[in-house]
Protein backbone atom coordinates (compact mmCIF):
# COMPACT_ATOMS: atom_id res chain seq x y z
CA UNK A 1 0.00 0.00 0.00
CA UNK A 2 2.39 2.51 1.08
CA UNK A 3 4.93 1.09 -1.56
CA UNK A 4 2.32 1.98 -4.49
CA UNK A 5 1.68 5.30 -2.87
CA UNK A 6 5.12 6.20 -2.74
CA UNK A 7 5.30 4.91 -6.73
CA UNK A 8 1.87 6.91 -7.61
CA UNK A 9 3.84 10.13 -6.14
CA UNK A 10 7.14 9.43 -7.92
CA UNK A 11 4.95 8.97 -11.47
CA UNK A 12 3.44 12.47 -10.94
CA UNK A 13 6.16 14.28 -9.28
CA UNK A 14 7.68 13.35 -12.94
CA UNK A 15 4.61 13.66 -15.36
CA UNK A 16 3.27 17.17 -14.05
CA UNK A 17 6.33 19.07 -14.23
CA UNK A 18 6.81 17.43 -17.95
CA UNK A 19 3.43 18.60 -18.85
CA UNK A 20 3.58 22.25 -17.22
CA UNK A 21 7.13 22.46 -19.23
CA UNK A 22 5.59 21.39 -22.35
CA UNK A 23 3.24 23.59 -22.06
CA UNK A 24 5.50 26.71 -21.34
CA UNK A 25 7.42 25.07 -24.31
CA UNK A 26 4.86 26.23 -26.82
CA UNK A 27 4.86 29.44 -25.39
CA UNK A 28 8.62 29.64 -25.24
CA UNK A 29 8.57 28.86 -29.20
CA UNK A 30 6.27 31.42 -29.84
CA UNK A 31 8.18 33.77 -28.02
CA UNK A 32 11.13 33.24 -29.60
CA UNK A 33 10.07 32.93 -32.86
CA UNK A 34 8.46 36.50 -32.16
CA UNK A 35 11.57 37.65 -31.48
CA UNK A 36 13.25 36.67 -33.91
CA UNK A 37 10.51 38.05 -36.53
CA UNK A 38 10.34 41.07 -35.02
CA UNK A 39 7.22 40.84 -33.14
CA UNK A 40 5.85 40.98 -29.40
CA UNK A 41 4.17 37.24 -29.48
CA UNK A 42 1.76 35.80 -27.29
CA UNK A 43 1.29 39.30 -24.87
CA UNK A 44 -2.28 39.42 -23.74
CA UNK A 45 -2.98 36.76 -20.96
CA UNK A 46 -1.56 36.96 -18.30
CA UNK A 47 1.42 39.04 -17.70
CA UNK A 48 3.86 39.12 -20.49
CA UNK A 49 1.52 36.10 -22.24
CA UNK A 50 2.67 33.72 -19.44
CA UNK A 51 -1.07 31.91 -19.05
CA UNK A 52 -1.57 32.09 -22.96
CA UNK A 53 -0.56 28.37 -22.81
CA UNK A 54 -3.60 26.98 -20.30
CA UNK A 55 -5.54 29.10 -22.34
CA UNK A 56 -4.61 27.42 -25.14
CA UNK A 57 -5.34 24.43 -23.52
CA UNK A 58 -8.94 25.52 -22.38
CA UNK A 59 -9.69 26.21 -25.78
CA UNK A 60 -8.78 22.57 -26.85
CA UNK A 61 -10.37 21.15 -23.64
CA UNK A 62 -13.80 22.93 -24.57
CA UNK A 63 -14.23 21.89 -28.26
CA UNK A 64 -16.20 19.46 -29.89
CA UNK A 65 -14.86 16.24 -30.49
CA UNK A 66 -15.84 15.07 -34.06
CA UNK A 67 -15.59 11.44 -34.83
CA UNK A 68 -15.00 11.22 -38.98
CA UNK A 69 -18.04 8.52 -40.32
CA UNK A 70 -15.50 6.69 -42.43
CA UNK A 71 -13.22 6.67 -39.50
CA UNK A 72 -12.22 3.47 -37.91
CA UNK A 73 -13.47 4.61 -34.23
CA UNK A 74 -11.54 2.11 -32.28
CA UNK A 75 -7.73 2.43 -33.74
CA UNK A 76 -9.04 6.65 -34.40
CA UNK A 77 -8.93 6.73 -30.57
CA UNK A 78 -5.97 4.70 -29.91
CA UNK A 79 -3.90 6.47 -31.98
CA UNK A 80 -3.37 9.49 -29.82
CA UNK A 81 -3.67 7.85 -26.58
CA UNK A 82 -0.59 5.70 -27.94
CA UNK A 83 1.36 8.88 -28.62
CA UNK A 84 1.23 10.31 -25.46
CA UNK A 85 1.85 7.47 -23.31
CA UNK A 86 4.88 6.47 -25.03
CA UNK A 87 5.97 10.32 -24.66
CA UNK A 88 5.50 9.50 -21.57
CA UNK A 89 6.72 6.62 -20.79
CA UNK A 90 10.17 7.42 -21.91
CA UNK A 91 10.88 9.62 -18.97
CA UNK A 92 11.25 7.12 -16.90
CA UNK A 93 14.94 6.04 -17.50
CA UNK A 94 15.77 9.82 -17.84
CA UNK A 95 17.82 10.81 -14.66
CA UNK A 96 17.25 14.38 -13.41
CA UNK A 97 20.41 14.17 -10.60
CA UNK A 98 23.17 11.54 -9.23
CA UNK A 99 20.45 9.01 -7.71
CA UNK A 100 17.28 11.23 -9.03
CA UNK A 101 15.88 8.93 -11.60
CA UNK A 102 12.59 6.49 -10.91
CA UNK A 103 14.30 3.37 -12.72
CA UNK A 104 17.70 2.92 -12.92
CA UNK A 105 17.63 0.52 -15.88
CA UNK A 106 20.63 -1.37 -17.25
CA UNK A 107 19.54 -0.76 -20.37
CA UNK A 108 17.90 2.48 -20.39
CA UNK A 109 19.39 3.20 -23.51
CA UNK A 110 17.95 0.86 -25.46
CA UNK A 111 14.52 0.67 -23.51
CA UNK A 112 14.47 4.90 -25.07
CA UNK A 113 15.41 3.29 -28.81
CA UNK A 114 12.23 0.72 -28.53
CA UNK A 115 9.97 3.59 -26.92
CA UNK A 116 11.15 5.42 -29.45
CA UNK A 117 10.66 2.75 -32.26
CA UNK A 118 7.07 2.14 -31.01
CA UNK A 119 5.99 6.30 -31.08
CA UNK A 120 5.68 4.99 -35.03
CA UNK A 121 2.93 3.25 -34.46
CA UNK A 122 0.52 6.26 -32.95
CA UNK A 123 1.62 7.96 -36.22
CA UNK A 124 1.17 5.57 -38.52
CA UNK A 125 -2.47 4.20 -37.15
CA UNK A 126 -3.57 7.80 -36.86
CA UNK A 127 -3.20 8.17 -40.34
CA UNK A 128 -4.85 5.17 -41.78
CA UNK A 129 -7.62 5.19 -39.37
CA UNK A 130 -8.72 8.23 -40.25
CA UNK A 131 -9.42 7.24 -43.89
CA UNK A 132 -8.20 10.20 -45.68
CA UNK A 133 -5.99 10.87 -48.11
CA UNK A 134 -3.95 13.82 -46.82
CA UNK A 135 -3.96 12.18 -43.25
CA UNK A 136 -2.65 8.71 -44.79
CA UNK A 137 0.43 10.47 -46.97
CA UNK A 138 1.35 12.59 -43.82
CA UNK A 139 1.55 9.22 -41.89
CA UNK A 140 3.24 7.50 -43.81
CA UNK A 141 5.89 10.10 -44.68
CA UNK A 142 6.39 10.50 -41.52
CA UNK A 143 6.41 7.22 -40.05
CA UNK A 144 9.53 6.75 -43.21
CA UNK A 145 11.37 9.63 -41.89
CA UNK A 146 11.10 8.14 -38.46
CA UNK A 147 12.15 5.09 -39.37
CA UNK A 148 15.14 5.97 -41.61
CA UNK A 149 16.65 8.68 -38.97
CA UNK A 150 16.29 6.03 -36.25
CA UNK A 151 18.62 3.59 -37.90
CA UNK A 152 21.97 6.51 -37.85
CA UNK A 153 20.58 7.45 -34.53
CA UNK A 154 21.58 4.13 -33.13
CA UNK A 155 24.72 3.63 -35.15
CA UNK A 156 25.78 6.80 -33.40
CA UNK A 157 24.49 5.78 -30.00
CA UNK A 158 26.15 2.21 -30.32
CA UNK A 159 29.51 4.86 -30.76
CA UNK A 160 28.96 6.74 -27.79
CA UNK A 161 28.17 3.71 -25.47
CA UNK A 162 31.54 1.80 -26.74
CA UNK A 163 33.16 4.86 -25.21
CA UNK A 164 31.20 4.29 -22.06
CA UNK A 165 30.69 0.94 -21.77
CA UNK A 166 27.39 0.60 -20.27
CA UNK A 167 23.64 1.08 -21.80
CA UNK A 168 22.80 2.77 -18.35
CA UNK A 169 22.32 6.24 -18.45
CA UNK A 170 23.40 7.23 -15.34
CA UNK A 171 27.23 5.47 -15.70
CA UNK A 172 27.05 7.31 -19.21
CA UNK A 173 26.97 10.87 -17.37
CA UNK A 174 29.67 9.28 -15.24
CA UNK A 175 31.79 8.54 -17.67
CA UNK A 176 31.83 11.56 -18.71
CA UNK A 177 33.40 13.49 -15.50
CA UNK A 178 36.75 14.03 -16.84
CA UNK A 179 35.17 15.30 -20.50
CA UNK A 180 32.02 15.45 -22.16
CA UNK A 181 31.60 13.53 -25.10
CA UNK A 182 30.86 16.13 -27.36
CA UNK A 183 34.59 17.12 -27.79
CA UNK A 184 35.55 13.48 -28.84
CA UNK A 185 32.37 12.65 -30.72
CA UNK A 186 31.65 16.42 -32.18
CA UNK A 187 30.74 15.31 -35.37
CA UNK A 188 28.67 12.68 -33.74
CA UNK A 189 27.03 15.06 -31.60
CA UNK A 190 26.00 16.91 -34.82
CA UNK A 191 24.43 14.24 -36.44
CA UNK A 192 22.97 13.30 -33.38
CA UNK A 193 21.09 16.39 -33.23
CA UNK A 194 20.23 16.62 -36.71
CA UNK A 195 18.82 13.36 -36.36
CA UNK A 196 16.95 14.35 -33.50
CA UNK A 197 15.14 17.14 -35.45
CA UNK A 198 14.16 14.69 -38.17
CA UNK A 199 12.91 11.76 -35.88
CA UNK A 200 10.81 14.55 -33.61
CA UNK A 201 9.40 15.87 -37.38
CA UNK A 202 10.39 19.07 -36.66
CA UNK A 203 11.42 22.21 -39.03
CA UNK A 204 13.50 21.56 -41.56
CA UNK A 205 12.15 18.23 -42.05
CA UNK A 206 8.52 18.89 -41.06
CA UNK A 207 7.26 17.23 -44.51
CA UNK A 208 4.78 15.66 -42.55
CA UNK A 209 3.04 18.76 -41.85
CA UNK A 210 4.12 20.59 -45.00
CA UNK A 211 1.12 23.28 -45.27
CA UNK A 212 1.29 23.90 -48.77
CA UNK A 213 0.94 19.73 -49.79
CA UNK A 214 -0.65 18.12 -46.68
CA UNK A 215 -2.84 20.37 -44.88
CA UNK A 216 -1.37 19.77 -41.77
CA UNK A 217 -0.22 15.60 -41.77
CA UNK A 218 -1.43 13.12 -39.91
CA UNK A 219 -3.63 14.86 -37.65
CA UNK A 220 -5.83 16.81 -39.96
CA UNK A 221 -9.00 14.82 -39.12
CA UNK A 222 -8.04 15.21 -35.35
CA UNK A 223 -9.69 17.99 -33.41
CA UNK A 224 -10.15 18.95 -29.78
CA UNK A 225 -8.39 16.34 -27.22
CA UNK A 226 -7.18 14.12 -29.73
CA UNK A 227 -5.26 17.01 -31.44
CA UNK A 228 -4.06 18.29 -27.78
CA UNK A 229 -2.75 14.62 -27.08
CA UNK A 230 -0.83 14.50 -30.36
CA UNK A 231 0.31 18.02 -29.68
CA UNK A 232 1.35 17.36 -25.84
CA UNK A 233 2.87 14.03 -26.87
CA UNK A 234 5.15 15.51 -30.15
CA UNK A 235 6.67 18.49 -27.72
CA UNK A 236 6.97 16.03 -24.61
CA UNK A 237 9.28 13.69 -27.26
CA UNK A 238 11.00 16.65 -28.36
CA UNK A 239 11.74 17.28 -24.97
CA UNK A 240 12.97 14.08 -24.63
CA UNK A 241 14.93 14.06 -27.56
CA UNK A 242 17.02 17.07 -25.88
CA UNK A 243 17.74 15.71 -22.84
CA UNK A 244 18.81 12.60 -24.19
CA UNK A 245 21.40 14.85 -26.43
CA UNK A 246 22.35 16.48 -23.08
CA UNK A 247 22.82 13.21 -21.42
CA UNK A 248 24.58 11.53 -24.19
CA UNK A 249 27.05 14.32 -25.29
CA UNK A 250 26.94 17.16 -22.58
CA UNK A 251 27.02 15.22 -19.11
CA UNK A 252 23.63 15.09 -18.38
CA UNK A 253 23.78 16.78 -14.36
CA UNK A 254 27.44 17.54 -15.01
CA UNK A 255 28.60 21.01 -14.34
CA UNK A 256 30.81 22.62 -16.71
CA UNK A 257 33.63 22.55 -14.93
CA UNK A 258 34.21 20.61 -11.76
CA UNK A 259 35.29 23.47 -9.33
CA UNK A 260 33.62 25.64 -6.94
CA UNK A 261 31.72 28.13 -7.45
CA UNK A 262 29.85 25.96 -10.71
CA UNK A 263 29.55 22.96 -8.15
CA UNK A 264 27.45 24.88 -5.87
CA UNK A 265 24.78 24.65 -7.92
CA UNK A 266 22.41 21.63 -7.75
CA UNK A 267 22.57 18.82 -11.01
CA UNK A 268 19.45 18.61 -11.75
CA UNK A 269 19.81 22.82 -12.24
CA UNK A 270 22.41 22.15 -14.93
CA UNK A 271 20.57 19.39 -16.63
CA UNK A 272 17.43 21.66 -16.81
CA UNK A 273 19.88 24.40 -18.02
CA UNK A 274 21.24 21.84 -20.83
CA UNK A 275 17.43 21.21 -22.02
CA UNK A 276 16.76 24.67 -22.23
CA UNK A 277 19.42 25.43 -24.35
CA UNK A 278 18.75 22.41 -27.06
CA UNK A 279 14.71 23.87 -27.07
CA UNK A 280 16.09 27.61 -28.19
CA UNK A 281 17.97 26.02 -30.52
CA UNK A 282 15.10 23.88 -31.97
CA UNK A 283 12.85 26.86 -32.46
CA UNK A 284 15.45 28.95 -33.23
CA UNK A 285 16.09 26.47 -36.38
CA UNK A 286 12.26 26.32 -36.99
CA UNK A 287 12.35 30.33 -37.31
CA UNK A 288 15.57 30.61 -39.20
CA UNK A 289 15.46 27.29 -41.93
CA UNK A 290 13.46 26.52 -45.02
CA UNK A 291 11.73 22.95 -45.16
CA UNK A 292 13.74 20.22 -47.25
CA UNK A 293 12.62 18.36 -50.12
CA UNK A 294 11.41 14.90 -49.51
CA UNK A 295 13.92 13.10 -52.09
CA UNK A 296 16.63 15.26 -50.21
CA UNK A 297 16.09 14.47 -46.26
CA UNK A 298 15.77 10.37 -47.77
CA UNK A 299 19.35 11.06 -49.48
CA UNK A 300 20.32 12.86 -46.41
CA UNK A 301 19.75 10.22 -43.96
CA UNK A 302 20.46 7.03 -46.19
CA UNK A 303 23.24 8.18 -48.28
CA UNK A 304 25.35 10.84 -45.80
CA UNK A 305 24.10 9.95 -42.33
CA UNK A 306 24.06 7.05 -42.28
CA UNK A 307 27.18 6.15 -44.11
CA UNK A 308 29.33 8.65 -41.97
CA UNK A 309 27.89 7.41 -38.49
CA UNK A 310 28.97 3.35 -39.46
CA UNK A 311 32.38 4.75 -40.57
CA UNK A 312 32.62 6.55 -37.18
CA UNK A 313 31.74 3.61 -35.06
CA UNK A 314 34.37 1.39 -36.92
CA UNK A 315 36.92 4.58 -36.48
CA UNK A 316 36.27 5.03 -33.02
CA UNK A 317 36.14 1.11 -31.71
CA UNK A 318 39.19 0.65 -33.95
CA UNK A 319 40.67 3.62 -32.00
CA UNK A 320 39.82 2.34 -28.62
CA UNK A 321 41.25 -0.75 -29.38
CA UNK A 322 44.51 0.42 -30.41
CA UNK A 323 45.24 2.21 -27.50
CA UNK A 324 43.57 0.10 -25.38
CA UNK A 325 40.83 2.95 -24.12
CA UNK A 326 37.78 0.16 -24.08
CA UNK A 327 36.21 0.36 -20.59
CA UNK A 328 35.15 -2.91 -20.33
CA UNK B 1 -0.73 -17.55 -17.90
CA UNK B 2 -3.32 -14.38 -18.39
CA UNK B 3 -0.65 -13.46 -21.01
CA UNK B 4 -0.04 -17.08 -22.53
CA UNK B 5 -4.19 -16.47 -23.06
CA UNK B 6 -4.01 -13.19 -24.40
CA UNK B 7 -0.85 -14.33 -26.94
CA UNK B 8 -2.71 -17.46 -27.96
CA UNK B 9 -6.08 -14.83 -28.48
CA UNK B 10 -3.78 -12.64 -30.31
CA UNK B 11 -2.34 -15.10 -32.17
CA UNK B 12 -5.76 -16.71 -33.45
CA UNK B 13 -6.53 -12.98 -34.56
CA UNK B 14 -3.90 -12.97 -36.58
CA UNK B 15 -5.27 -15.60 -38.81
CA UNK B 16 -8.44 -15.05 -38.31
CA UNK B 17 -9.24 -11.62 -39.11
CA UNK B 18 -10.34 -10.41 -42.94
CA UNK B 19 -8.55 -6.81 -42.59
CA UNK B 20 -5.02 -7.58 -43.39
CA UNK B 21 -4.27 -4.44 -41.39
CA UNK B 22 -5.70 -5.98 -38.49
CA UNK B 23 -4.28 -9.04 -38.74
CA UNK B 24 -0.64 -7.01 -38.27
CA UNK B 25 -1.72 -5.29 -35.87
CA UNK B 26 -2.99 -8.53 -34.06
CA UNK B 27 0.63 -9.38 -34.88
CA UNK B 28 2.03 -6.67 -33.15
CA UNK B 29 -0.02 -7.46 -29.97
CA UNK B 30 1.96 -10.76 -29.83
CA UNK B 31 5.04 -8.98 -30.51
CA UNK B 32 4.88 -7.39 -27.57
CA UNK B 33 2.77 -10.20 -25.26
CA UNK B 34 5.82 -12.08 -25.90
CA UNK B 35 8.42 -9.92 -25.57
CA UNK B 36 6.67 -9.15 -21.86
CA UNK B 37 6.95 -12.82 -21.24
CA UNK B 38 10.45 -12.73 -21.28
CA UNK B 39 10.29 -9.55 -19.12
CA UNK B 40 8.37 -11.51 -16.71
CA UNK B 41 11.21 -14.81 -16.88
CA UNK B 42 14.08 -11.35 -16.51
CA UNK B 43 15.25 -11.84 -19.91
CA UNK B 44 15.07 -7.49 -20.58
CA UNK B 45 17.72 -7.44 -23.14
CA UNK B 46 16.07 -9.95 -25.54
CA UNK B 47 12.67 -8.70 -24.64
CA UNK B 48 13.77 -5.29 -25.27
CA UNK B 49 15.29 -6.46 -28.96
CA UNK B 50 12.25 -8.34 -29.50
CA UNK B 51 10.28 -5.02 -29.36
CA UNK B 52 13.06 -2.96 -31.21
CA UNK B 53 13.57 -5.62 -34.13
CA UNK B 54 9.71 -7.31 -34.69
CA UNK B 55 7.93 -4.66 -33.64
CA UNK B 56 10.02 -1.16 -34.37
CA UNK B 57 11.20 -2.74 -37.56
CA UNK B 58 9.66 -5.78 -39.44
CA UNK B 59 5.65 -5.40 -38.54
CA UNK B 60 6.25 -2.11 -39.62
CA UNK B 61 7.48 -2.54 -42.85
CA UNK B 62 4.86 -5.65 -43.03
CA UNK B 63 2.22 -2.38 -41.72
CA UNK B 64 3.72 -0.25 -44.97
CA UNK B 65 3.48 -2.92 -47.68
CA UNK B 66 -0.35 -3.51 -46.57
CA UNK B 67 -1.02 -0.29 -46.68
CA UNK B 68 0.47 0.32 -49.93
CA UNK B 69 -0.79 -2.27 -51.72
CA UNK B 70 -4.32 -1.89 -50.78
CA UNK B 71 -5.42 -5.25 -50.94
CA UNK B 72 -9.26 -5.96 -51.38
CA UNK B 73 -9.86 -9.50 -49.97
CA UNK B 74 -12.38 -11.26 -52.05
CA UNK B 75 -14.29 -13.35 -49.58
CA UNK B 76 -15.20 -16.19 -52.24
CA UNK B 77 -11.51 -16.24 -52.99
CA UNK B 78 -10.11 -16.01 -49.60
CA UNK B 79 -9.82 -19.82 -48.83
CA UNK B 80 -8.58 -20.78 -45.03
CA UNK B 81 -7.93 -23.92 -45.54
CA UNK B 82 -5.98 -24.04 -48.61
CA UNK B 83 -2.86 -24.99 -46.67
CA UNK B 84 -3.93 -27.38 -44.58
CA UNK B 85 -1.46 -30.24 -45.27
CA UNK B 86 1.31 -27.72 -44.62
CA UNK B 87 0.18 -26.55 -41.47
CA UNK B 88 -0.80 -30.40 -40.13
CA UNK B 89 2.81 -30.79 -41.04
CA UNK B 90 3.89 -27.65 -39.24
CA UNK B 91 2.50 -28.01 -35.90
CA UNK B 92 3.11 -31.67 -36.09
CA UNK B 93 7.09 -30.77 -36.20
CA UNK B 94 6.54 -28.33 -33.58
CA UNK B 95 5.09 -30.86 -31.32
CA UNK B 96 8.13 -32.97 -31.79
CA UNK B 97 10.64 -29.96 -31.47
CA UNK B 98 8.90 -29.62 -28.08
CA UNK B 99 8.91 -33.27 -27.05
CA UNK B 100 12.27 -34.21 -27.91
CA UNK B 101 14.34 -32.40 -24.71
CA UNK B 102 12.07 -34.55 -22.45
CA UNK B 103 12.52 -37.35 -24.46
CA UNK B 104 15.35 -39.81 -23.94
CA UNK B 105 16.52 -39.56 -28.27
CA UNK B 106 18.26 -36.23 -26.53
CA UNK B 107 19.85 -34.40 -30.15
CA UNK B 108 20.49 -31.68 -28.22
CA UNK B 109 23.63 -32.95 -26.55
CA UNK B 110 26.67 -30.70 -25.43
CA UNK B 111 28.72 -32.58 -28.13
CA UNK B 112 26.72 -31.61 -30.93
CA UNK B 113 26.32 -28.02 -30.36
CA UNK B 114 29.36 -27.00 -28.84
CA UNK B 115 33.03 -26.55 -29.84
CA UNK B 116 35.33 -28.34 -27.92
CA UNK B 117 37.74 -26.22 -25.75
CA UNK B 118 37.56 -26.14 -21.85
CA UNK B 119 37.14 -22.92 -20.95
CA UNK B 120 35.73 -21.13 -17.45
CA UNK B 121 36.17 -17.42 -16.68
CA UNK B 122 36.42 -17.95 -12.98
CA UNK B 123 35.48 -14.47 -12.75
CA UNK B 124 32.40 -15.12 -13.99
CA UNK B 125 31.94 -17.65 -10.99
CA UNK B 126 32.75 -14.71 -8.55
CA UNK B 127 31.22 -11.83 -10.21
CA UNK B 128 27.32 -11.35 -11.11
CA UNK B 129 26.74 -10.61 -14.75
CA UNK B 130 24.35 -8.29 -16.56
CA UNK B 131 22.19 -9.59 -19.38
CA UNK B 132 24.01 -8.73 -22.34
CA UNK B 133 27.32 -9.36 -20.79
CA UNK B 134 26.42 -13.18 -20.16
CA UNK B 135 24.94 -13.61 -23.59
CA UNK B 136 28.21 -11.73 -25.21
CA UNK B 137 30.53 -13.85 -22.97
CA UNK B 138 28.73 -17.54 -24.74
CA UNK B 139 27.85 -15.84 -27.95
CA UNK B 140 31.29 -14.71 -28.88
CA UNK B 141 33.24 -17.55 -27.37
CA UNK B 142 31.40 -21.36 -27.45
CA UNK B 143 28.47 -20.40 -30.00
CA UNK B 144 30.86 -18.36 -32.42
CA UNK B 145 30.76 -20.11 -35.15
CA UNK B 146 26.85 -21.18 -35.00
CA UNK B 147 26.93 -17.05 -34.88
CA UNK B 148 29.25 -16.49 -37.71
CA UNK B 149 27.55 -19.08 -39.92
CA UNK B 150 24.37 -17.15 -38.98
CA UNK B 151 25.92 -13.79 -39.59
CA UNK B 152 27.69 -15.07 -42.89
CA UNK B 153 23.93 -16.50 -44.04
CA UNK B 154 21.73 -13.25 -43.31
CA UNK B 155 24.81 -11.30 -45.56
CA UNK B 156 23.96 -13.46 -48.44
CA UNK B 157 20.54 -13.30 -48.07
CA UNK B 158 20.55 -9.16 -48.10
CA UNK B 159 22.85 -8.95 -51.36
CA UNK B 160 21.27 -11.00 -53.03
CA UNK B 161 17.73 -8.91 -51.95
CA UNK B 162 19.63 -5.46 -53.06
CA UNK B 163 20.87 -7.18 -56.28
CA UNK B 164 17.35 -7.44 -57.01
CA UNK B 165 16.10 -4.51 -56.24
CA UNK B 166 18.40 -1.75 -56.64
CA UNK B 167 18.48 -0.53 -60.43
CA UNK B 168 21.45 1.87 -60.67
CA UNK B 169 20.97 5.07 -62.59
Amino acid sequence: MFFSLILILKILLIIVPLLLSVAYFTLAERKIMASIQRRRGPNVIGYLGLLQPLADGLKLFIKETILPTSANIFIFLLAPLLTFFLSLMGWVVIPFGENLVVANVNIGLLYLFAISGLSVYGIILSGWSSNSKYAFLGSLRSASQMVSYEVSIGFIVISVVLCCGSFNLSELIFSQSRVWYCLPLFPMFLIFFVSALAETNRHPFDLPEAEAELVSGYNVEYSAMGFALFFLGEYANMLLMSSLTSILFFGGWLPILNIAPFTFIPGSVWFGAKICIFVVLFCWIRAALPRYRYDQLMSLGWKTFLPISIGWLFFSSSTLICFNFLPF
Amino acid sequence: MILFLFLIFCSFGVISSRNPIHSILFLVCVFLLSSTILFCLEVEFLGLSFVLIYVGAIAILFLFVVMMLDLKINDKLFNRFRYDLVTYFLIYFFFLELALPFSSLNIYSQNLYCSNFDWINWSSQIETFSNIQAIGQVLYSYYFIFFFIGGFYSICFYNRFFNVDFNFK
